[in-house]
């Protein structure tokens, strides 16, 4: 009886098995990833219908390709995406992610088992691990066939930071300087001038002082992430030099601008406030100055438009007026596995266009094209002198290790300011940090 | 006589504090979800609440087709677990067979090992079998829960063996005397795997969100998260999501709830 | 089978022995079927992983190498910390919340109006999602907060709870035990409706008072129950995650400054965020084998004790 039973296990494991198998075979990557629409919503369905025009027109099909993202990325890309169909024969799909960990954290996964998307909009942060592990195509040879055109017209400074070891790994599309927000309400109400608007960061500790003393609030805000606390870094001469330049007497004193400024009593972090995202303290007013990004600009508009914020660039540390914060210049990059690499490049190279770019106007990013930067100061008022603080400003320098290296970073810096018996220092910081990632 | 007055007074005002330290959170959560972005935290005057937050939900994103997707999915694994592991449970507890010991010990284990270990090579089967981005993924492999074997196994232990007995005498089979005898006496641990597998699984968000990945088929959990912008997130319609998120279980909650705790009350959920 | 020649009352019974076996198995088999291909196969591949130098998207530079990722745990102060952690929230929330359930069933238990008004309001926050749950309880720790108000009476810092590092693991400890006490009060309910009145009756005929009727007939009749809130108890705190997560927010998992870090968000860490799939699933493997060897514990004293 035992036999018996034991054999009708195995067959039907076998059998199971066997179906999983065959249903594998069936399942080729083209046809599983056309069933990924819906989430880019009117405009895939208008898409579409062009693309039906073109089947009909030179019979040629229409390929259709993936763009992975979270949020509300499409918005930000559809602009380029119009008439490709049409012009090139591809089409750009978008798929949506949760959040970006529920992207990256399976993004192994998904290229293992062939569903990842086949290109994605990679920002010049974390971006090294994942190109030292081998997850991005590099595009140098799409770029020598005439493939990829575009990368002539991106400024240099952008160029290099996609260029990793001598390979060329994405086309980059925009390059915009971190901000500095002022909420101009709270500003008026501590009875401060625009003429007082801070260009060190000693004008902003004065400022705090007022804040302090006459509205007893704290008077500046900063995530406690990787992001601003490299603002803050570089604004001081420093910067992490992508790990060679961890241990430096700028990053430390920086850091240290950051703990005392805390401990002092100026600064208020969105973690203490139950919120994730330093624009809600800008906006509810627990604080009045942030280090933040042009994203800020659309969601005031849309969330507190009668909230008065000035956009002025990151300050910098006494005699440093050279240097500015980061910029941000995130690329078009092709991942490891699509099975339509050309094609994927083609859709690259269409979607730097002047639609694209003139789109990016409107939301205040400055596109890459440096012909773009006079219509931008044009469009923008508000924000035209970023487009003066783009050559002060650096790429973000992480060390190759990314996440682990921005993780380090922040665990260090809570324990710093999250706990009240800390002794730690930014020379500490900088210091263990380089012996940890140092390159 | 008045030791004893103030003796109850005394546990009405415990319970009283009990009940409001578990509801109050839940209604402050609904407050906040009526605010603007801006004034979440604080105290405003009800001339600025409004279901604003619900409306740009509603209207920019298909919530009915996340609630569609999860309640299809919530409702299949339910279903499943509800035949599978009180058949599972009641053999290991009842039936005398090979292997019986070593099954419990093995169906054991897997609630033992964390569940984000075997994800990414569930991912891999399952991209195999062509099922990631379906519904099947999130639902084929839960159907039968080890949690609830055991718990179904611990309740057959607790019924009196005489019944089933008696069934057998009178010339049912393992199998009638099961669906016939057991399973109606059964409708406690039922009504108990399903509002903890109900409320499991409606709220379960690593799963989906690795298995599925286009929003047509995103369960609610995990459609919520997008409503965040790629920078930062919307914390007022992350409260609304919350709240739509958690009113449908409350509500089957109180539904159920006459039944389910009285019940389990009344024929036990015996260890 | 080869018994023909015995006599009919035992050949009957060795048949009745037989369909008692083929039913068992066919009753799990379902179950059993479910378990190889979604549990074990998987299972099994997480454990070999553990052995190697493993990324899933380049199988090409994937290596064997031993128990490197295990000998590497053991030289990783994170990894004690996470350990350490997980052992304290284990030692803390398993005898808090069987204690409150117990206390709040056996008072719920009890001849008292609205009954279902209060085992309601105990068990919402079960069925709610222990994300949403989280985000409640953040408003109440807030600096200022009612919670961190009240707690100041006992002498602790007006800070916000869940962004420091001295209190936030009180306080994931808080939201896990308030969330989890509904769950196991039900599970008590159960049980305590089952022991007979005449006992208490009879005890009360004797002159025994409330408390030795409580030790002496309510504790020693659920003892069951007991073992298996204590387990399932022990097991699932092992595992929390969501509660970690939606503290952490944007920051990295185990926010503040790895204060809230546990053994599955190291593992998770190790294994998604920072791509080594083979030490953070080593750290799985430790982390199954602990709550094996404590089930297994509990199992034998539990059986000694009978």
């Amino acid at each position: 009886m035992k036999k018996v039973l034991a054999l009708l296990l195995v067959l039907l494991m076998v059998a199971a098995l066997a179906a999983c198998g065959q249903s594998g075979n069936n399942s080729s990557t083209p046809s599983s990833k056309a069933e990924n629409s819906e989430s880019s919503g009117e405009e895939s369905s208008e898409a579409e219908d062009s693309s039906q025009a073109t089947n009909e027109g030179n019979s040629g099909e229409v390929v259709k390709i993936t763009m992975g993202g979270w949020g509300d990325f499409n918005t930000e890309h559809e602009a380029g995406t119009e008439g490709m169909a049409d012009a090139i024969g591809v089409e750009v799909e978008f798929q949506k992610y949760p959040t970006d960990s529920a992207f990256w954290d399976n993004l192994p996964a998904q290229i293992a088992a062939k569903t990842a998307p086949d290109f994605i909009a990679l920002t010049n942060e974390l971006y090294l691990p994942y190109i030292k592990d081998g997850l991005i195509v590099p595009i140098d040879q799409y770029i020598e066939d005439g493939t990829i055109t575009c990368w002539d017209k991106v400024g240099q400074n952008v160029k290099d930071i996609w260029t990793v070891d001598g390979q060329i790994y994405g086309v980059p599309y925009h390059q915009t300087p971190a901000v500095f927000a002022v909420n101009m309400d709270l500003w008026e109400e501590a009875e401060l001038t625009e003429a007082d608007l801070p260009e060190t960061w000693d004008d902003v500790l004065d400022a705090c002082k007022v804040f302090k003393d006459k509205l007893g609030m704290t008077g500046l805000c900063f995530n406690t992430q990787e992001f601003h606390f490299t603002q803050y870094c570089l604004s001081y001469g420093g910067g992490w030099g992508l790990g060679k330049t961890i241990d430096t007497p700028e990053n430390a004193a920086a850091l240290q601008f950051v703990i005392d400024a805390y401990r002092e009593g100026y600064v208020v972090t969105p973690k203490e406030l139950g919120v994730s995202y330093d624009g809600n303290v800008i906006m509810s007013g627990d604080a009045a100055m942030s280090t933040g990004g042009t994203w800020y600009v659309n969601d005031f508009m849309r969330n507190a438009p009668d909230v008065k914020v000035k956009y002025i660039t990151i300050p910098h540390a006494e005699g440093k007026d050279d240097v500015s914060g980061t910029f941000h210049a995130p690329c078009y990059a092709i991942l490891k596995g699509g099975s339509h690499e050309k094609e994927t490049a083609m859709a690259i190279n269409y979607m730097l266009n002047d639609k694209l770019f003139d789109h990016f106007l409107d939301i205040g990013y400055i596109p890459a094209d440096p012909e773009f930067f006079e219509p931008f100061k044009e469009r923008q008022p508000e924000l035209a002198s970023l487009v003066d603080a783009v050559p002060k400003s650096n790429g973000f320098g992480y060390p190759p290790a990314g996440k682990k290296f921005a993780d380090a970073l922040i665990y260090k810096m809570e324990e710093a300011l999250f706990n009240s018996d800390s002794t730690v220092t930014g020379a500490q910081i900088v210091k263990e940090l380089q012996e940890e990632f140092g390159e | 006589m008045a030791k004893k007055r103030i003796g109850k007074i005394f546990t009405y005002l415990f319970l009283i504090c009990l009940a409001l330290i578990f509801l109050v959170p839940v209604f402050y959560v609904f407050y906040n979800s009526l605010l603007p972005k801006r004034y979440i935290g604080t105290f405003v005057s009800p001339d600025i609440w409004s279901f604003d937050n619900y409306k740009e939900l509603f209207t920019e994103f298909p919530i009915f087709r996340w609630y569609a997707n999860t309640a299809i999915s919530t409702v299949t694994v339910v279903a499943g677990n509800i035949f599978f592991t009180p058949l599972a449970g009641y053999a290991l507890a009842r039936l005398r067979f090979p292997g019986r010991k070593t099954i419990f010990l093995c169906l054991m284990l897997s609630m033992m090992i964390p569940g984000q270990l075997v994800l990414l090579p569930q991912y891999i089967m399952m991209a195999k079998a062509g099922m990631v981005d379906t519904l099947w993924a999130i639902t084929l492999p839960y159907l039968s829960q080890s949690m609830f074997i055991f718990m179904a196994r611990q309740f057959f232990y607790g019924i009196p063996e005489e019944l089933e007995e008696a069934a057998r005498i009178d010339g049912l089979g393992r199998f009638g005397t099961y669906f016939r005898i057991v399973l109606p006496i059964s409708g406690v641990l039922l009504a108990t795997i399903a509002i903890f597998n109900f409320t499991g699984t409606w709220n379960s968000y690593l799963v989906p969100s690795t298995f599925i990945s286009s929003a047509d088929k995103y369960v609610l959990v995990v459609g919520l998260q997008t409503v965040n912008n790629q920078h930062f997130q919307q914390e007022n319609l992350t409260l609304a999501g919350v709240v739509l998120l958690s009113f449908p279980v409350i509500g089957f909650f109180m539904f159920t709830q006459k039944f389910f705790v009285q019940g389990i009350a009344t024929a036990g959920l015996k260890g | 089978m080869t018994a023909e020649n015995t006599g009919g009352m035992k050949k009957k019974h060795s048949k009745m022995r037989r369909q008692e076996a083929v039913a068992g198995w066919i009753f799990v088999l379902p179950a059993v079927l479910f378990w190889l291909l979604w549990f074990l196969y998987p299972a099994l591949k997480a454990i070999s992983i553990s052995f190697y130098q493993y990324n899933y998207a380049t199988p090409e530079t994937n290596a064997f190498v031993g128990l490197a990722n295990y000998a590497r745990l053991f030289q990783d102060p994170k990894f004690f910390t996470a350990l350490g952690h997980s052992f304290l929230m284990v030692a803390v929330i398993v005898p808090l919340q069987t204690l409150l359930s117990f206390a709040v069933a056996v008072m719920l238990n009890g001849p008292i109006k609205l009954k279902g008004f209060y085992r309601s309001s105990c068990y919402i926050p079960y069925v709610i999602s222990s994300m949403a749950v989280t985000i409640f309880f953040m408003y109440f720790f807030l600096k200022g907060g009612p919670a961190t108000t009240f707690f100041t009476l006992f002498g602790c810092e007006n800070v916000s709870w869940f962004a420091n590092t001295k209190y936030a693991m009180a306080f994931l400890i808080i939201v896990y035990v308030w969330q989890q006490v509904g769950f196991y009060m039900v599970i008590f309910i159960g049980a305590l409706q089952e022991v007979p009145i005449e006992l208490y009756e009879a005890a009360k005929v004797d002159g025994a008072n409330a408390w030795q009727r409580l030790t002496k007939i309510t504790v020693p009749m659920i003892k069951n129950t007991t073992y298996l809130v204590l387990t399932f108890g022990m097991i699932n705190a092992f595992q929390i995650f969501d509660q970690i997560a939606a503290m952490s927010k944007q920051s990295p998992l185990g926010s503040p400054s790895g204060a809230t870090s546990t053994l599955v968000t190291f593992l998770y860490q190790q294994s998604f965020s920072y791509m080594d799939m083979g030490y953070g699933s080593a750290a799985a493997v430790v982390l199954f084998l602990i709550i094996f060897s404590l089930s297994a514990v509990r199992e034998t004293v539990g059986r000694r004790s009978d």
